[in-house]
């Protein structure tokens, strides 16, 4: 029990996801005019795209706890839906509470990257995916299991779009119990394709596989964080962690039974790749192959693990547990300023967003058509501001008729590309004081003239002067 | 004299050298002709707060002042450690920096003693006892190592942490050491033997304590009652202990709720503690080899003086991580409980190397625990040494430290200078006079005093620029060469209510008219 309360408190983080206004206002929308918001209405550059919101789910999910709960809410949900990830994923296997700590320390290190922001829907296809694993290690001894596959697809195919992992997954573990048990193959395969096809009940159909398939090998991606590889200057990471895990992962696998290890194998190789390159798989990776760990753990007279027998292995563990604990509670949290946590937090952690400057903007409205920095589109969103988006955080994959502005955007904010700059003919410009945008706008001398109608400290606001 | 004794002397005399080698180079060998401050990379800031107590009782006050805040005040802070140094210095005629680095040493030395005496309670062997003596003095993480990824380790900037780096730290902080393990010595003692005597000088060791460091009482306190209480389960006598251990405490609570400076200062003293991970990498392998000792004593059966060095650990981890905003102050001399498991623990490794190559395995796992302190000298070395002529922070140029002296001189007592932050650190240590800000907690509203001094240098209005002075009551204002209130706009000259009183060598000191 102490492993699991030191768990949870340590999966409690301050919310402060960038994209958590344009997900309220996306919810708002779906609740009150009861219909999908299909085309975009906050941007000025791709005003009325047709977008797949492959979270949409998530959406009414996120209006109704911060109606209900605020922030904290939102960051104590997060926090029960990873925990209850961990709970599922480790269920099926006989435990001590020295294992369960072993595991528990893995599954934070290695999840922290992905859930560390509060409440988002790559936290959420946690719980949904962690389900999934458990049935079909339960399913292996007894199909009915097997049998709520379909349901928790159908589900996790309309809130985030990793669902074509679980698919992909179920697909996987499906397979080798098809040739591991030939008395069950009907079964296995009417549910694997059930399973399958109720994905594409979704308000997109297939399309949302076309839109999880277009996040591949797009060059843009590296210009947002989760996207990046782990090794690039992440402290949420914990990359030796997550090389100890591998090394762990490959003793489990040789050291147990190959027809328990060969679907997990199969599964892991993909996904190390995956979570070199990308550390938003790094939670992926580890719902999926944590049972394996866990397998590993259980297995009774294992010597190297048999560190129970030590007289000090309880105590020295309820007093580290007793330190994370104290440590979550009276520390951490406090110094996030957690217990009384506001907006003004929210923009501090999440992408020194400025409530000054909003207040400022709506009380004075820019006119025309202006440049905005990337990670404050949901904010504004959230915030209702009276002007339109040059871009936000649902934006860096939209293309259409040849354009993105988030390429644009790249190339006018950070690689201070002038003549595009131009081009737009920008009335206003709202970054941060220090981006490279800025530095543009107060060298050159051939944009024009501008001047800085609002600045704090983290924002500044120009306005083009004609 | 015993061999083993000799030897202890010797690696003391060895260790007290080390650790102050960075010093006395740097003294001896000074960059680009310039002055050294007498300061490391860890708590910089802090050696000159205390280097203006030893000032002021130089100058004949027996009760100090904060001399890093213009807010009014009256002498209130009893510092007996610094009053004494002070003392000296003033009979022998040495500047206070100086008086500060031979009350360290000399401290350092009193401490090898202490922890000699206080390892004898738990070891008969005089090899176990020379071999843990090593270890408590030198053991440190795998900070070194791992500085790049995790530069929280706590082996890496918190020197009460760690025995060696705590040797480096101000005079009052190795007292603080040497009265923790005297009282823990006479509190040993008294388990033994139940004298009142020892009851009495343990009483007065943390009596001492509580005027250096009154939040190491937050642990003493429950550590005494609940070893008491768990050697001898008789609840009387260990709420005794805690009352006499917590005198001290209950006066300096007193004194700080009842004084205003000081309330500012505490509730200003916002040090709370890294992660635990950080904890786990900066202890390191004397972790391992601790958990190693406490499972020996487990299965041997515990007895007091152990019982005495699990309790210490656990409180002072316990109350590290709860909410007092201090929290990370009480760590000091935990590392000495958990480098003494950590020789049992090594003791009983060894036992499964043969005998002949147990010395050499010794000596091998010493001198790598010890890694983290050689890169602490290093680090040393380092920093000092980037300090060149035009951008320092280690050193100060002649010319501006005759001019401080000068100010000291010939202000008076109770005069406030404005200066850069670099400045305002050093003045109240050589001249002992007030600054507006020049310590980020000494300073009360330290970050609201820079940006008033950003907006007094930046702004284009003389008018507003006396009132700020008026209001501050600031008397001088001192600029050292290059300085950076200069490199702006900001002409002192062109202000018709300052006079400038001192002009050598690039230095300058205006006088508020």
């Amino acid at each position: 029990m102490f492993v699991y309360v030191a768990l949870f408190t340590s999966l409690i983080f301050p919310h402060w996801d960038k994209d958590w206004g344009w997900h309220y206002r996306y919810g708002e929308y779906l609740l009150t005019h009861g219909e999908f918001l299909i085309r975009d209405i906050y941007s000025w550059t791709m005003s009325g795209y047709a977008w797949i919101n492959h979270s949409w789910g998530f959406d009414p999910i996120v209006y109704f706890l911060t109606n209900t709960f605020g922030f904290m809410g939102l960051s104590l949900v997060n926090a029960g839906i990873v925990f209850l990830s961990f709970y599922f994923l480790t269920k099926s296997f006989k435990l001590g509470p020295v294992q369960l700590s072993i595991l528990a320390f893995f599954f934070y290190q290695i999840t922290e990257t992905g859930v560390f922001e509060g409440l988002r829907s790559q936290s959420l296809a946690l719980l949904p995916l962690s389900l999934i694993m458990y049935l079909l290690i339960k399913g292996k001894e007894n199909t009915k299991y097997l049998k709520f596959l379909p349901l928790v697809l159908f589900v996790f195919a309309n809130l985030h779009g990793s669902f074509v992992l679980g698919a992909a997954i179920t697909a996987v573990f499906l397979g080798i119990y098809f040739f591991q048990y030939p008395d069950r193959r009907w079964k296995l395969v009417l549910i694997g394709a059930a399973s399958v096809l109720i994905t594409l009940i979704n308000p997109f159909t297939y399309h949302s596989y076309l839109e999880v398939f277009r996040h591949t090998g797009n060059p843009y991606l590296q210009n947002v964080t989760e996207w990046r590889p782990p090794s690039l200057s992440c402290s949420d990471c914990h990359v030796p962690t997550f090389a100890a895990y591998i090394v762990l992962l490959v003793l489990a696998f040789f050291a147990l039974d190959k027809r328990f290890g060969l679907p997990f194998a199969i599964v892991a190789i993909p996904l190390i790749w995956e979570s070199v390159t990308a550390r938003r798989y790094l939670p992926l990776f580890g719902v999926a192959t944590l049972p394996l760990f866990a397998e590993f753990l259980s297995v009774k007279g294992n010597k190297i693990l048999d560190i129970e027998r030590f007289k000090i292995v309880p105590f020295a563990l309820a007093f580290v547990l007793f330190i994370v604990l104290e440590y979550n509670l009276f520390i951490r949290l406090p110094a996030a300023n957690f217990y009384k946590y506001n907006e003004y937090d929210y923009c501090n952690y999440s992408s020194k967003c400025s409530p000054d400057l909003v207040k400022y903007l709506m009380n004075n409205p820019p006119a025309g058509y202006g440049l905005n920095f990337y990670d404050w589109g949901g904010y504004f969103i959230y915030k209702q501001v009276p002007f339109k988006l040059f871009v936000d955080g649902r934006m860096h994959l939209w293309r259409g008729k040849g354009y993105g502005a988030f390429a644009d955007y790249i190339e006018v904010y950070y690689h201070k590309d002038e003549a595009k700059f131009k081009e737009y003919d920008f009335d206003w410009v709202i970054a941060y004081p220090d981006a490279p945008v800025v530095q543009m706008i107060k060298e050159s001398k051939g944009l024009g003239s501008w001047r800085i109608q609002y600045q704090d400290q983290y924002s500044v606001y120009f306005v083009r002067e004609r | 004299m015993k061999k083993q004794t000799i030897i202890a002397i010797i690696f003391s005399a060895f260790v007290i050298l080390a650790v102050n080698s960075p010093l006395i180079y740097f003294y001896l060998f000074p960059k680009n002709g310039m002055e050294f401050l007498g300061r490391g990379h860890i708590n910089s800031q802090d050696v000159y707060t205390y280097v203006s107590f030893i000032e002021q009782a130089k100058r004949g006050a027996a009760v100090f002042q904060n001399l890093y805040t213009t807010e009014p005040q009256k002498p209130s802070l009893i510092r007996p450690s610094y009053f004494i140094i002070g003392q000296a210095a003033k009979i022998t005629g040495v500047s206070s920096i100086a008086a500060y680095h031979v009350a360290r040493i000399i401290l350092s030395i009193i401490f090898c003693f202490a922890l000699y005496r206080f390892l004898k309670h738990f070891f008969d062997k005089e090899n176990e006892l020379t071999t843990t003596f090593a270890m408590v003095l030198t053991a440190s993480g795998l900070g070194f190592a791992v500085a790049n990824f995790l530069p929280d380790s706590i082996d890496l900037w918190i020197p009460e942490a760690v025995t060696f780096l705590s040797l480096f730290e101000a005079p009052h902080f190795i007292l603080s050491q040497i009265l923790l393990l005297s009282g823990y010595i006479f509190f040993l003692e008294y388990l033994k033997n139940k004298s009142a005597q020892d009851l009495i000088l343990l009483g007065l060791m943390f009596f001492a304590l509580s005027f250096e460091h009154p939040f190491n009482l937050v642990t003493v306190v429950p550590t005494l009652s609940l070893t008491y209480f768990f050697s001898r389960k008789k609840l009387d006598p260990a709420l005794l202990l805690a009352g006499v251990a917590a005198i001290g405490l209950v006066i300096q609570v007193i004194l700080t709720i009842t004084n205003p400076t000081l309330l500012s200062w505490q509730a200003q003293n916002n040090l709370p503690p890294p992660a635990p991970s950080a904890f786990l990498i900066g202890y390191g392998l004397i972790t391992l080899l601790a958990l190693v000792g406490i499972e020996e004593k487990m299965r041997e059966g515990l007895y007091p003086q152990i019982k005495l060095l699990l309790t210490w650990i656990a409180v002072t981890f316990v109350l590290v991580f709860s909410p007092i905003n201090f929290s990370r102050r009480l760590l000091e001399g935990v590392h000495v409980p958990i480098a003494i498991l950590a020789s049992i623990g090594l003791s009983a490794t060894l036992i499964k190397f043969g005998k002949d190559s147990r010395k050499a395995v010794a000596f091998i796992i010493i001198c790598v625990l010890s890694l983290s302190s050689v890169y602490a000298i290093f680090k040393n070395f380092e920093v000092i040494n980037q300090d060149v002529k035009d951008n320092y922070y280690y050193h100060i140029t002649k010319e501006e430290a005759k001019a401080i002296e000068w100010l000291g001189e010939n202000s008076a007592p109770n005069d406030i200078i404005l200066s850069t932050r670099f400045f305002g650190n050093l003045i109240p240590g050589i001249a002992a006079r007030k600054v507006f800000a020049g310590h980020l907690i000494q300073t009360t509203n330290f970050h609201g005093k820079i940006n008033e001094i950003n907006s007094f240098v930046q702004s284009t209005d003389k008018n507003s620029a006396q009132i700020f002075l008026a209001k501050n009551k600031i008397n001088y204002l001192f600029f050292g060469i290059n300085d950076q209130m200069l490199q702006g706009n900001f002409d002192p000259k062109s202000l018709a209510f300052l006079s400038l009183v001192y002009d050598r060598d690039g230095v300058q000191i205006f006088k508020v008219k």
